[in-house]
């Protein structure tokens, strides 16, 4: 080779060189990404009640509640790390059971729950001690996130920079999906002075009941545990609020007696919710009854016994629920008349994993207190992400009773499983059921009402069983009209009419229907 | 020759340069922060405890009941109401169970709303005792009535004037309403208020005397 061509190749090679390196530096210093985000995160811990059972495997076994013990434990077969520390790993318990038992005893199985606080960015690993991971999905999947897997297969580690509820599912089955809440920094404490506080500190606490009077507020702080209930009767301005759990582990299940609510709110005005953690309730969860101008941010729940409704609002009016997860052994999210109308209701930016009966409920009852004029208007579904939906519809009006159903919207509802009719679930396995009948276990009123002005927009069933859905009214008086349907996208197929989405429409009943 | 040799060594130089600048370029460090600034991270510690505690701040003193002279005559007797609400009927008031959901609430909105007991005979009485279920979940309330009798359930006697009762758990849920002696074959309490529900409420309603 000439002098000239080598003198010619070793400049080109300076100059990849120099090209090369300087987009090195521009890549370094522009990253965006989990280097820089690290390097300023913020990380709060709360360390386990160390009263707590480590979970062996005897605790582990799907068994009903009369077969083993159903306490709030710490886990041991799922360990968690953040930013390369330990976090404490509850064990709870879940429910796998697709139909209902009689005896109110189904078989419970559990999971493992973690939380934390972080700003920034905070890296993940979750270590499994007893099984091999061959695949894994990090939920909510919009994050995109694709965890690495350890070479062994025994752990994945991943980064998030959003705070919000992640789950992952291993191996493509539900059972001993990790639910981590990463929660933003806690911000605007309450004055812990203030004679209205009432505060509850780190540990295990047996407190039987905490009844809220106006102006109280109720501070859970990150790393309690209170096995109870927090009721409020005919209160203003209340709180309930703090990172801490509430555990009804210890309480038998209600069998259709003594239901101890976790958080109960009847005939109250200006109630808030936010962001503490609910486990195991002996029936279900979050009940707003008649009560006005509620906000619920934040709440995460986990319920697996008979009748476990997530968040119940019952003739409330004036309420927004945001930003919570529900995983319910009932339905999820649901709206009732009880005792007056239903009206103004909003639930916005929520997770759910539902295990049995509905996602989003409308119904059945929409009169059980027999009152003139019933109505259920302005109800809002919008930026909901369904992880799991395993037995009734994802989508659902039930109008049991006589009132006016009108002006419900369900928008942008990502359904990344849903599994409709699983169980004893196949005699309504739709993704959207709008109806009007009798119902032999919830009807009150001898009347029927109708359903109208109802938009459904911008939803997507990511994978699961090829969903049929359906529209029927009760006869030519009680209709279901006006139904918007647009932008429907089952398992890929975008559904441009009612046949394409599989839809059962009784033409005698109903009227104004449109798909497009 | 010697040329050649420089210009060889230049040429592996470079490379590895570029090999160098490559490796920094496309590797990822794996874990990229093990140890946080300890300045950013807070660990919240949990107390020493080896089972689950009742939490001192929720401890309730026990509550000892104040019962008026006499005995209850009301208990099983007779008892109506002006209305009642769902299943919580006036005869709940005199089963003597003041637990579970043996309760009378006057139906809402529909001040005033009363509640008697009626005994066979005229009696001497002195006292009332009015309770509600003890339970926390009831809630601490306060009723608003007042306390009449009547030989004849026509015509009706104020003993006691309006005047509002607080109902806490923590004290029993109950208060005794105490006055001089009557002769009564009638004792209707007759409610305006009640903050904890939309009607008067009343378990058990105990009417001491003779």
């Amino acid at each position: 080779m000439k002098r000239e061509n080598k003198n010619r190749v070793l400049t080109i090679i300076l100059l990849l060189a120099i090209v090369v390196s300087a987009a090195a530096v521009i890549r370094q210093k522009n990253r965006p990404g989990e280097v820089n985000m690290l390097a300023e995160a913020k990380l709060v811990l709360y360390e386990g009640p160390k009263s707590l059972k480590a979970a062996g495997a005897e605790d582990l076994e799907a068994a009903s509640e009369n077969q083993r013990d159903l306490s709030l434990m710490r886990c041991t077969d799922t360990l968690i790390q953040v930013n390369g520390q330990d976090c404490f790993v509850y064990d709870t318990n879940v429910n796998h059971t697709r139909q209902w038992v009689s005896s109110y005893t189904p078989p419970l199985s559990r999971t493992p729950v973690a939380y934390f606080d972080f700003s920034e960015a905070a890296r993940i690993t979750v270590s499994l001690t007893e099984r091999d991971i061959h695949t894994v999905k990090v939920s909510p999947m919009h994050y995109g996130i694709v965890p690495e897997i350890d070479p062994e297969g025994k752990s994945v580690t991943f980064t998030v920079t959003e705070p919000d509820t992640y789950t992952v599912t291993w191996n493509d089955s539900p059972e001993r999906a990790v639910h981590i809440f990463a929660n933003p920094l806690e911000t605007d404490l309450p004055d812990f002075n203030d004679e209205k506080t009432v505060y509850v500190g780190p540990g295990e606490w047996d407190i039987e009941s905490i009844i809220l009077e106006d102006g109280q507020t109720l501070y859970l702080a990150g790393g309690a545990v209170v096995h109870g209930i927090v009721n409020a009767n005919y209160a203003e301005n209340i709180t309930v609020r703090g990172r801490g759990i509430i555990d009804g582990s210890k309480l038998p299940g209600w069998k259709g007696t003594l239901a101890y609510i976790p958080l109960k709110f009847d005939f109250c005005n200006n109630v808030t919710v936010k962001d503490v953690i609910v486990l195991n309730p002996n029936a279900w969860v979050c009940q707003g009854y008649a009560s006005r101008n509620g906000l619920i941010d934040g709440l995460k729940i986990i319920s697996p016994r008979p009748n476990g409704d997530g968040i119940s609002l019952q003739s409330c009016q004036d309420f927004t629920v945001q930003n919570c997860f529900v995983r319910s052994w009932d339905d999820s999210l649901v709206v009732k008349n009880y005792l007056g109308n239903s009206a103004n209701l909003t639930f916005r930016n929520n997770q759910l994993w539902t295990d049995l009966a509905q996602s989003m409920e409308v119904g059945y009852e929409t009169n059980k207190g027999y009152l003139p004029d019933p109505v259920i208007h302005n109800i809002v579904f919008e930026d909901i992400t369904v992880l799991n939906n395993f037995h009734k519809p994802v989508i659902s009006i039930h109008n049991g009773d006589n009132a006016d159903v009108y002006d419900v919207v369900f928008r942008r509802i990502t359904v990344e499983n849903g599994r409709m009719g699983s169980g004893d679930g196949s005699e309504m396995p739709y993704l959207i059921d709008l109806h009007v009948g009798q119902s032999t276990s919830w009807s009150t009123t001898d009347e029927r009402g109708t359903i109208r002005d109802i938009i459904i927009e911008d939803v997507t069933l990511l994978a699961g069983n090829d969903a049929v859905s359906r529209i029927q009214g009760y006869d030519g008086e009680h209709r279901v009209e006006n139904v918007r349907i647009s932008n429907l996208n089952i398992l890929g197929q975008q559904i441009t009419g009612f046949d394409d989405g599989h839809f059962e429409i009784d033409e005698a009943t109903t009227a104004g229907l449109a798909i497009e | 020759m010697t040329g050649n040799i420089t210009g060889r060594v230049n040429i592996i130089l470079a490379a590895v340069l570029l090999l160098l600048i490559a490796f920094g370029f496309f590797y990822h460090p794996p874990a990229v922060l093990q140890e946080m600034k300890e300045e950013n991270l807070t660990v919240v510690t949990a107390p020493d405890q080896t089972k689950s505690m009742e939490h001192p701040d929720f401890v309730k003193e026990e509550f000892i009941p104040v019962i008026p002279a006499g005995s209850n005559i009301a208990l099983g007797m007779q008892a109506a109401a002006s209305s009642f609400e769902a299943t919580y009927t006036p005869r709940k008031v005199t089963d003597g169970n003041a637990g579970g959901v043996s309760y009378w609430e006057g139906a809402k909105d529909s001040y005033p709303n009363w509640i008697e007991v009626e005994f066979e005979e005229a009696r001497s009485v002195h006292a009332v005792r009015v309770l509600l279920n003890p339970q926390n979940i009831w809630g601490r309330r306060e009723q608003t009535f007042s306390v009449e009798v009547s030989s004849d359930g026509e015509t009706y006697e104020e003993v006691v004037a309006e005047a509002a009762y607080v109902f806490d758990p923590d004290l029993g849920n109950e208060t005794v309403v105490e006055f001089g002696q009557a002769e009564a074959r009638y004792v209707r309490l007759i409610f305006t208020a009640n903050s904890g529900s939309g009607g008067g409420q009343v378990a058990e309603l105990e009417v001491y005397g003779e």
